[in-house]
């Protein structure tokens, strides 16, 4: 009986019991969908319901003004504010002389622990009110609104409006369908494995990856995100991506509310495909740090479930997988990278990379007469796909040591059928990233953009030290150039003890033969990777003379440069050396059976425990930790390296304005929506005029005349604004906005239908070998 | 005789290694000085000035009438108290277990555990560290009455221990003594199929009349003291889910030294270490390993039977001590339980205990079934809990800072229901 069989038959057994478990899911959805609507009480407060605390303040029936001689950190605040739980927005009314001085927040002392959950957000000289979400969990009459006046400038606070949202009733009918699915799935494991008795094999397998996931989300399972280099950066990402679907761009190309409302064009160069996972979170209304958490658990568990796949597709044993699976997952290297460096994209990329060792291994080793070697393209395929679209220079260097694959193995390489799967890769891969690669190639070679300018910063001072590998308990410093404090609060730049007797045992054993148990493509596979781990490993060293290459020429300066950090290539190590535990492991099977792999597996999981493990548990206790709810809470500034500004952009100046004339245009009715914006203008002289926009220029953003549909001229003003050029007499409405060049359209249908064949063509392929 | 020679030498071996349990769980007091704690101004104060009425701390009370130091005093009491811990964790589970490796194992592993070390030496809370060794003796006589037709204990003697354990208890802690009836009560209610009700009836009533009459002293003035409304002003009635746990202090492997009890602040940095360790989380894994794996000859086992209703108690001990149980709702209806029990990790006690006596189960059925791998299982169980303890202490003695004589005002980390009783 296969598969579906039994399914079938549990489920004929087992009917009445999941008719009633589905009617009760469904009443619970039922009722998660009736609690979305009628969501939209208002709550108003003028001044008068607002107090004033440390401070003095002039205070009118309208509005509460605070000025320097108010005194520093007062408080203006609407007390004792009773309202039922939900997800509220929270418009506190204002006007400000600076930008970036004051607070608003809101607080309250008479609910519990995590029922009030908001990061407030701060006020704009050229903002008029907050708009940000608060998530209230119960029902209070306590609730305080306050606005922190810092000392500087004016601020006058003109009332408080609090609207409820459906956003509550959102997020629990989210829970009750995803609650439902797993309740679906673990009853349905439970009487699969009462009726047909799970192998137990699988069983272990199961608990074993399941052991994985929680150990590798340690760090997640807490109420804070742990702060990491560039953790600012990737949570602006998924608000980036968020914003800009609700502000009807798909797929997102500028974030429109990044930089104070300037939009930043991250998405183009940097691919985010995944993280629209994590922005489909927060469109649900889950908050900065719940949406993160959710995203990263899920990455962890798409980490586990592709490496296992692909290790064991490559060693055709679960164990071996296994531990595999464990030694990647819960490396040194990928818990700095996603946790102690927050390098989201170097983690999305961890995820593919064991496709791309799975591809090759397939192309290289299988007999190319074997019926399904014609398939043999898609791991690398979709490997090459996943790693282009998370991180580019992850991509670049897999890319170059794939050159250094095909040129060792050459031989098979131009084997007819072996080079036409490596050209339906590269053919593959890039029509399915041609969405993303067509806008990236458009702006890389017709924009001038500050990461095309990076060739000065030096890399070798940033290598790691042979000492950083041979170190065990490896901790989260804040140091990573070691030129100046050597390894004091050193970053965790090493792969892992474990790795590290990984390789010496390995070496140890082609050093004394005792390689006979391998068939001859996996003794190659192990060469091969030995080779690839000693390489990279050597390239992530202070010892490699990165300087000097540099100093070579410009062009070398600059890949050079845009690397950033040697121990980038560790990642290359990482997979080479957890493929090398694969080889040694079955060693072990081979000769000491299935004592020797329980020592074998027992020594594994002590040395991870004194590696991976021990830097998430640093991570926990040693990282600073941030509550981060609505996304006004961090802000909208932080650009990390500002890699692709338009060169010569100067970031401090990019602050909330409204649109600035020349002297002769009159300018109004100005509506900003994320990356739209609207206005009526009059130019009454015979002179051309300007309108400065509160928008960065990137390639594609067009001016038109609303009512003739004319196209206005525009382009990049002072300080890379967009800026608009108004006719001498003209009088109409300008309508600026954000349009993808029709190649990029073109690009994304490509991409679209190329996933859709390779989707058809898989299922056919399938079906005719099952007939077969 | 080569046969009792053997059982002499294990004899001697077993006492060794309890000794040297004893000597690690001490290892802070060999400093020349005390390691500050939150609740020391109050102990060694208490000391000083111990009366009867003080119920054990009589003991260092006399022992600095002798030695005329204070925290020498306190010192010889926490090691006086380290040693009848591991020697009552030992008892009560070779009582269960019949196997004293086994019980020497678990009583490592009870007196690892980090949030014991966090009573003695972070919070300072010496009663509760006093009151605690007694939770496994409890259970362990509980067991007893319901293995009623395997052990030939007369309902007197098996009263006269649980009365000694609760007066124990009750005498330390008191806070420890109502969350330990609670326990009991728990128990008797998931494991009632399991008891004989007129034995356990009879032995329970004595238990109790015992207990009020010998503790009788304490309880009226502890009911005085309540008494007095303006005793209410050492209640802190403030919100206590804050204080609660993170389901992760159950699953991490390194502690570290901290002494911040509320994690709505800080997360996990500088708070107290409070957990059970590694090593049991380890055997508890095991434990639901044996679980899944649904093996048949495991379907009628007895004492897989007991480890599952154990782990039942544990599982909603674990919830009650973390920050996700719904404390602050109920706060309106319990403000003044809530108050007393101050903060959730004090249920911690009992899921240690619960998770000790399942960590013992997983070895016993290695014992069993797998001799050859049950030495390598106690080997595995008791160096992970020997490293990650001495990893502990060894923060503990290094970050934790001296005690200064009359530096420090009461800080005071316990119970407001155990600090009233110093008030009489």
């Amino acid at each position: 009986m296969n598969f579906k069989d039994k399914m079938k038959e549990l489920f004929e057994k087992n009917k009445k019991r999941i008719f009633v478990i589905i009617l009760v899911e469904a009443f619970l959805i039922l009722l998660a969908v009736v609690g979305l609507f009628g969501k939209n009480d208002v709550y108003m407060y003028d001044c008068s319901s607002a107090s004033v605390a440390f401070g003095m303040a002039q205070e009118t029936e309208d509005e509460i003004k605070l000025t320097e001689s108010s005194g520093k950190d007062v408080e203006v605040y609407f007390p004792n504010l009773e309202i039922p739980r939900g997800v509220y927005i929270v418009e506190l009314n204002y006007q400000s002389e600076l930008d970036n001085v004051h607070f608003c927040n809101v607080k309250d002392e008479t609910i519990g622990y995590k029922m009030l959950r908001v990061s407030g957000a701060v006020l704009f000289e050229e903002l008029d009110k907050t708009n940000y979400q608060m998530w209230l969990l119960q029902d209070t009459s306590g609730l305080t609104v306050s606005a922190f006046y810092s000392g500087q400038g004016e601020l006058i606070i003109r009332g408080l409006v609090i609207r409820e949202t459906n956003i509550l009733n959102r997020i629990f009918l989210f829970c009750a369908i995803v609650f439902s699915l797993l309740f679906n799935l673990i009853y349905l494991f439970i009487i699969y494995d009462k009726k047909n008795h799970i192998l137990k094999e699988n069983k272990i397998v199961i608990f074993g990856l399941g052991l994985i996931v929680l150990y590798s989300s340690l760090t997640i399972l807490s109420d804070r995100i742990y702060s990491g280099g560039d953790l600012g950066y990737h949570l602006q990402r998924f608000e980036g991506i968020t914003d800009g679907i609700l502000n009807g761009q798909f797929p997102v190309r500028i974030a429109p509310e990044w930089i104070q409302g300037y939009g930043y064009a991250s998405s183009i160069f940097y691919g985010e495909t995944l993280m629209y996972i994590g922005a489909l979170f927060r469109m649900i209304g889950f908050s900065v740090m719940t949406s993160y958490h959710m995203y990263m658990f899920l990455i962890n568990i798409a980490t586990v479930l592709v490496s296992f796949y692909c290790f064991y597709k490559v060693f055709k044993e679960k164990y071996i997988a296994l531990l595999c699976t464990m030694l990647y997952t819960l490396s040194v290297y990928r818990a700095f990278k996603a946790y102690a460096a927050c390098a989201l994209g170097e983690a999305h990329a961890m995820i593919f990379i064991p496709l791309i060792l799975y591809g090759f291994y397939r192309i290289y080793s299988e007999d190319t007469e074997c019926e399904n070697y014609s398939r043999s393209y898609i791991p690398l395929m979709i490997g090459f796909t996943g790693i282009i679209q998370s991180h580019m220079l992850t991509g670049e260097m897999v890319g170059m040591f794939t050159i250094i694959l095909c040129v060792i193995l050459w031989k098979k390489t131009f084997r007819k059928k072996t080079f036409f799967a490596l050209a339906k890769t590269v053919i593959g891969f890039v029509l399915l990233s041609f969405w993303f690669i067509v806008p990236f190639a458009d702006y890389m070679l017709t924009g001038n953009f500050v990461i095309q300018n990076v060739w000065a910063r030096q890399i070798q001072n940033m290598g790691g030290y042979i000492a950083h590998q041979l170190i065990a308990f490896t901790v989260p410093g804040k140091n990573t150039i070691y030129s100046v404090e050597g390894m004091f609060d050193s970053n965790s730049t090493n792969i892992g003890i474990a790795l590290v007797v990984v390789l010496i045992i390995w070496i140890l054993m082609l050093f004394f033969r005792k390689t006979e148990c391998f068939s001859k493509s996996e003794l190659k596979l192990g060469k091969i990777t030995l080779l690839f781990s000693v390489i990279s490993l050597v390239l992530g060293l202070s010892i490699f003379p990165w300087d000097q290459i540099q100093s070579t020429n410009h062009s070398f300066a600059v890949l050079v440069s845009s690397l950033q950090f040697p121990h980038r290539f560790f990642t290359i190590a990482n997979i080479s050396l957890v493929t090398i535990a694969g080889l040694i492991t079955k060693y072990v099977i081979n000769r000491w059976r299935e004592n020797g792999l329980r020592i074998w597996f027992l020594i594994m999981i002590i040395l991870t425990l004194m590696s991976g493990i021990y830097l998430y548990n640093e991570i926990l206790y040693n990282n600073i930790a941030y509550q981060i709810y609505n996304h006004e809470g961090m802000g909208t500034g932080y650009i990390s390296g500002e890699e692709y500004l338009p060169y010569g952009t100067d970031a401090e100046k990019l602050m909330y304005h409204d649109p600035i004339p020349t002297e002769n245009l009159l300018i109004d009715n100005y509506i900003k929506d994320g990356l739209k914006i609207s206005f009526t203008c009059e130019n009454t002289s015979e002179k051309e005029g300007e309108v400065v926009l509160q928008l960065l220029y990137y390639k594609g953003y067009k001016a038109i005349d609303k009512n003739t549909g004319k196209e206005l001229k525009l382009f990049m003003g002072e300080n890379s604004a967009v800026t608009v050029n108004i006719p001498s007499l003209y009088s109409g409405e300008v309508y600026v906005s954000f349009v993808s060049p029709w190649y990029w359209r073109v690009a994304e249908w490509i991409s679209f239908i190329t996933f859709v064949l390779l989707i058809v063509v898989y299922i056919y392929g399938r079906k005719q070998s099952e007939r077969k | 005789m080569g046969g009792s020679k053997v059982k002499e030498n294990r004899k001697i071996w077993i006492i060794f290694l309890l000794g040297s349990i004893v000597a690690i769980t001490s290892l802070p007091l060999i400093y020349p000085y005390c390691i500050n704690n939150s609740n020391m101004q109050l102990y060694l104060e208490r000391i000083m000035y111990a009366d009867l009425s003080d119920g054990f701390l009589v003991i260092p009370g006399l022992l600095y009438r002798i030695l005329d130091s204070a925290e020498s005093a306190y010192k010889i009491y926490v090691l006086l108290i380290n040693c009848m811990s591991v020697a009552i964790v030992f008892w009560s589970l070779n009582k269960i277990f019949k196997t004293p490796e086994i019980a020497l194992i678990g009583s490592a592993l009870y007196n690892f555990a980090p949030y014991r070390l966090n009573s003695i030496y972070i919070k300072g809370d010496l009663g509760e560290a006093f009151a605690i060794s007694f939770i496994p003796f409890t259970f362990t006589i509980l067991y007893l009455i319901a293995r009623e037709s395997e052990e030939k204990y007369s309902n007197i003697r098996l009263s006269l221990l649980l009365l000694v354990a609760y007066s124990c208890v009750l005498q330390s802690d008191i806070l420890t003594f109502l969350l330990l009836l609670g326990t009991t009560i728990l128990l008797l209610l998931i494991f009632w199929k399991k008891y004989s009700w007129k034995k356990m009836f009879l032995v329970l009533i004595q238990t109790f009349i015992g207990t009020l009459i010998l503790n009788f002293y304490l309880i009226s003035t502890i009911g005085k003291v309540l008494m007095q409304t303006n005793r209410t002003e050492y209640f802190d009635f403030s919100f206590i889910q804050e204080r609660g746990v993170y389901l992760l202090h159950y699953i991490i492997p390194y502690y570290k030294y901290g002494t911040d009890n509320a994690f709505s602040a800080t997360g996990f940095t500088n708070t107290q270490p409070l957990g059970v360790g590694f090593a049991i989380t380890i055997c508890v894994f095991a434990y639901v390993w044996i679980l899944f794996m649904k093996d048949e000859k495991n379907r009628n086992n007895k004492i897989l039977g007991w480890g599952n209703l154990l782990l039942i108690v544990a599982g909603i001990n674990i919830f009650l001590s973390t920050n996700i149980f719904p404390w602050d709702y109920l706060h309106k209806f319990l403000s003044k339980p809530l108050a007393v029990i101050y903060s959730p990790t004090r249920f911690i006690p009992t899921v240690l205990t619960c998770l000790t006596i399942i960590s013992c189960i997983v070895l016993y059925k290695l014992k069993e079934e797998k001799k050859e791998e049950y030495r390598l299982g106690l080997i595995i169980v008791a160096s992970v809990s020997l490293m990650l303890t001495i990893y502990l202490i060894n923060d503990i003695m290094t970050v934790g800072e001296i005690y200064a004589s009359g530096l420090y005002e009461n800080v005071l980390d316990i119970s407001p229901l155990d600090y009233l009783k110093y008030m009489n």
